[in-house]
């Protein structure tokens, strides 16, 4: 909660000082040349309509840049809690409507049911890192993803991208500007790439639609150098996405992320649908370019070692609520809520050949009628009374992290897990 | 109901209980013939349980569909045996391989809800593959249905059983899946990606169970996967393809500890691993070569940072190296001397 509170006193100031400082310290050193096309792209923008101008100049765009002084020199520290967030979410509910179609439920007096895929979340996400969220189908991690690009409408909460709250942008130009600063990557390369358009046309689209280049030579040529950073060949621009493998097809869809020039990725299980040595060549890709143009990921996936390979900052989800949230090394080291644990007992290793078949048990529930109390409870080998009647909140510890769950916040975990984590430690 | 079985086992004595030899797959095309498997061989003991592990086109799955009689035309087995207990099975067909299929050899694929009858309670589909191959009344193949959906598993079977897939989770589905492959005691099931449809924590479940079960049960299994670690966890030996070829096989400690093929050796090290923290990961350039152009002499060779003269025109066998055996020039021994039959 902390980063997120310092964050919000620090877009209570408005010092116009700052943000021109700000323009001019973090963006143009961080990115080289390519953020300052974005700046001056955005600049430019803003300029062109007064009403909006006049708007931002009062208030928006003082609070929108405040905080990124501090960036300025946290940024080449990967320590997610020591960089100022670039993006945070607070209590993010999404509820999706699940109930039959009206004649049926009222013929059959049923009520309306809902599907809470995304139940009060909450993290912020540090200048230049990554934060991942891990977590079983239907955990909600993709939901969040979709939420924080605007492809679902959130039911309550704020999404808040560099001091500015998302829902509160209004018109289309400002708004544009803003999502102009994101993209996505999806999971699978074979379905979202256009198979009737050429590779050329595909990666150009973001740079067309937000009207980045108007020169046709100039978008050939950012699209020609746009290839060559996700190492394909320039060449290959004039192909259909048919004649690609799933690795190179998943490096077109990063080159197309990166054409409007965002700060900001979405990653959803980016090589979830890739074979393991293009897996890391995809992996060490967006790694080289994080370094590069000074990315923020938002990573999202299920496989507990690929997250510990990208990750700065950690987040596990279950039923659509963060139970524990730790600096990547911490969580995997040193797990503390029962659910983090069992998912990392359950991952297959090349040093555990020939464990007990107890350490996981049961399934995830049905998301549309969660367990009361915490919704872990049923899985869980340390759940008592108060597991069964009470939500646990999560907590920080006293190593920063944050757990929500009862049996830690009592001690009761220690019992049962110390000598396992000692064997661990030592 | 045991008897067939128990004899087979005793006469098989020291005979591998499969053996694969020089398999050859082809699909014919109006432009030139797609071989899919290249002189492929490995054994398989009674109990044993053989990782075959690779990348997606490697040709994992289609050696097992090719044991069970289940390519899908046109494609054919082009040359090789495979030999069950010491009887051929490449030719059966119809009836004879019918009988074989489920009765001898089981299989589990990858989506458990496709592999079960929607229209169908699970109880049914246990008792009709039990009445098909075994000789029991319908009320025994029910008790005995009963008695495996406890074993994998399932809780309150009694209910269960009458239940249909779309009630199961897919965990539990996949409970089902292994009870069915069980039901006629099987010598040799092939799991195709028995878990890659499951989450991991449910994932940890199937497999305990699998490798339980056919310990059991005295089951070899042959587990087709593209996951290292699953193999590490539950594999005695593994089988590394490539192409359409076994490139690397061993016991799957040295496998794991100490891959002696440079395409093992790449995989290994591609893959994240949670014990430990490295900036980059091993990187293999290139991808899988398509059936149609298959590069000469090793097939690996275009990717391979060790690859020489010899590698560009010449085939290696699989050779000595270490505690397995790798088909790679790297480990000849000085005078050219190809003994090296597959093990």
């Amino acid at each position: 909660m902390s980063i997120i509170e310092r964050a919000l006193a620090k877009a209570k100031q408005e010092d116009r000082a700052a943000v021109e400082q700000a323009e001019g310290l973090v963006h143009r050193p961080q990115a080289g040349q390519d953020a300052q096309g974005a700046v001056a792209e955005r600049t430019g923008d803003v300029a062109d309509h007064p009403a909006v101008a006049a708007a931002v100049e009062a208030e928006i765009e003082p609070a929108a840049l405040a905080p990124a002084p501090a960036a300025a020199g946290a940024r080449r520290v990967r320590d997610a809690r020591a960089a100022a967030p670039l993006l945070y979410v607070e209590d993010l509910r999404c509820a999706f409507d699940v109930s039959r179609p009206w004649l049926e439920r009222v013929l059959a007096r049923e009520p309306r049911r809902w599907l809470r895929a995304v139940d009060g979340v909450s993290f912020a996400i540090g200048r230049g890192c990554t934060f991942a969220l891990v977590g079983e189908s239907g955990c909600g991690k993709s939901t969040v993803a979709r939420l924080i690009v605007g492809l679902h409408e959130p039911s309550a909460g704020r999404i808040v991208f560099d001091g500015r709250d998302v829902a509160e942008v209004r018109g289309s130009a400002e708004r544009q500007q803003l999502r102009s600063r994101f993209q996505m990557i999806f999971q699978d390369p074979y379905a979202s790439l256009n198979p009737r358009w050429r590779v050329e046309r595909i990666i150009a689209e973001p740079i067309r639609v937000f009207g980045l280049e108007r020169d046709e030579a100039a978008i050939r040529a950012r699209v020609a150098a746009l290839l060559g950073q996700v190492g394909l060949s320039p060449a290959d621009g004039a192909k259909y996405p048919h004649e690609f493998s799933g690795g190179q097809r998943q490096r077109i869809c990063i080159a197309r992320a990166l054409a409007n020039r965002p700060e900001f990725l979405v990653c959803d299980e980016p090589t979830s649908a890739l074979d393991v040595s293009v897996q890391a060549q995809i992996l060490n890709l967006m790694r080289d370019l994080q370094d590069e143009l000074g990315l923020t990921f938002l990573f999202i996936s299920h496989d507990l070692a690929v997250v510990r390979h990208m990750a700065d900052e950690v987040g596990v989800m279950y039923l659509g609520r963060i139970v524990e949230i730790a600096a990547s090394r911490a969580l995997f080291e040193r797990p503390r809520h029962p659910y983090t644990r069992m998912l990392l007992a359950a991952i297959p290793d090349f040093s555990r050949r020939g464990r007990g078949d107890d350490a996981v048990r049961g399934e995830v529930p049905n998301p549309i009628t969660p367990p009361s109390g915490c919704s872990f409870h049923p899985r869980c080998p340390l759940a008592d009374a108060r597991c069964r009647g009470e939500a646990p909140v999560l907590r920080e510890l006293d190593d920063g992290r944050r757990v929500a769950c009862h049996a830690v916040e009592e001690g009761r975990d220690t019992i049962e897990a110390g000598a396992e984590i000692c064997t661990e430690v030592s | 109901m045991n008897v067939p079985h128990i004899d087979r086992m005793n006469a098989g004595g020291d005979l591998p209980l499969l053996s694969v030899r020089n398999l050859r797959v082809e699909f014919p095309r109006r432009r030139g013939t797609l071989v899919a498997l290249d002189d492929v061989s490995f054994d398989i003991a009674r109990g044993e349980v053989l990782g075959v592990v690779g990348e997606s086109g490697a040709g994992k799955s289609l050696t097992g569909a090719a044991i069970i009689g289940l390519l899908e035309p046109p494609g054919r087995i082009a040359g090789g045996d495979i030999l069950l207990d010491g009887e051929a099975i490449h030719a059966l067909r119809g009836e004879a391989m019918r009988r074989l299929r489920g009765r001898r050899i089981a299989m589990i694929f990858q989506d458990p809800l496709t592999s079960l009858n929607p229209l169908y309670t699970v109880g049914e589909q246990l008792v009709e593959t039990m009445l098909t191959h075994l000789d029991l009344t319908p009320a025994a193949a029910r008790e005995r249905a009963l008695a495996l959906l406890d074993e994998v598993g399932i809780p309150a079977p009694a209910q269960r059983i009458d239940h249909y897939p779309h009630q199961f989770s897919g965990g539990m589905r996949q409970r089902v899946v292994i009870a069915l492959a069980l039901c006629a005691e099987p010598e040799l099931i092939i799991a195709d990606e028995p878990t890659t449809a499951l989450d991991v924590s449910v994932q940890a479940q199937i497999i305990a169970l699998l490798r339980r079960l056919c310990r059991q049960h005295r089951t070899a299994v042959m587990l087709i996967t593209h996951d290292m670690g699953v193999i590490a966890e539950t594999a005695d030996r593994v089988a590394v393809m490539y192409a359409g070829r076994v490139v690397e096989i061993g016991p799957v400690a040295e496998v794991v500890r100490a891959p002696a093929h440079p395409y093992t050796r790449g995989l290994m090290g591609a893959i994240p691993v949670l014990g430990a923290e490295v900036e980059r990961l091993v990187q293999i350039d290139g991808a899988m070569p398509r059936l149609d152009a298959i590069p000469s002499g090793c097939a690996f060779h275009p990717r391979c940072t060790e690859a020489s003269a010899r590698c560009r025109v010449e085939r290696p066998e699989l050779l000595p190296a270490g505690a397995t055996r790798a088909a790679c020039w790297l480990y000849a021994p000085a005078r050219e001397n190809t003994d090296g039959g597959p093990q």
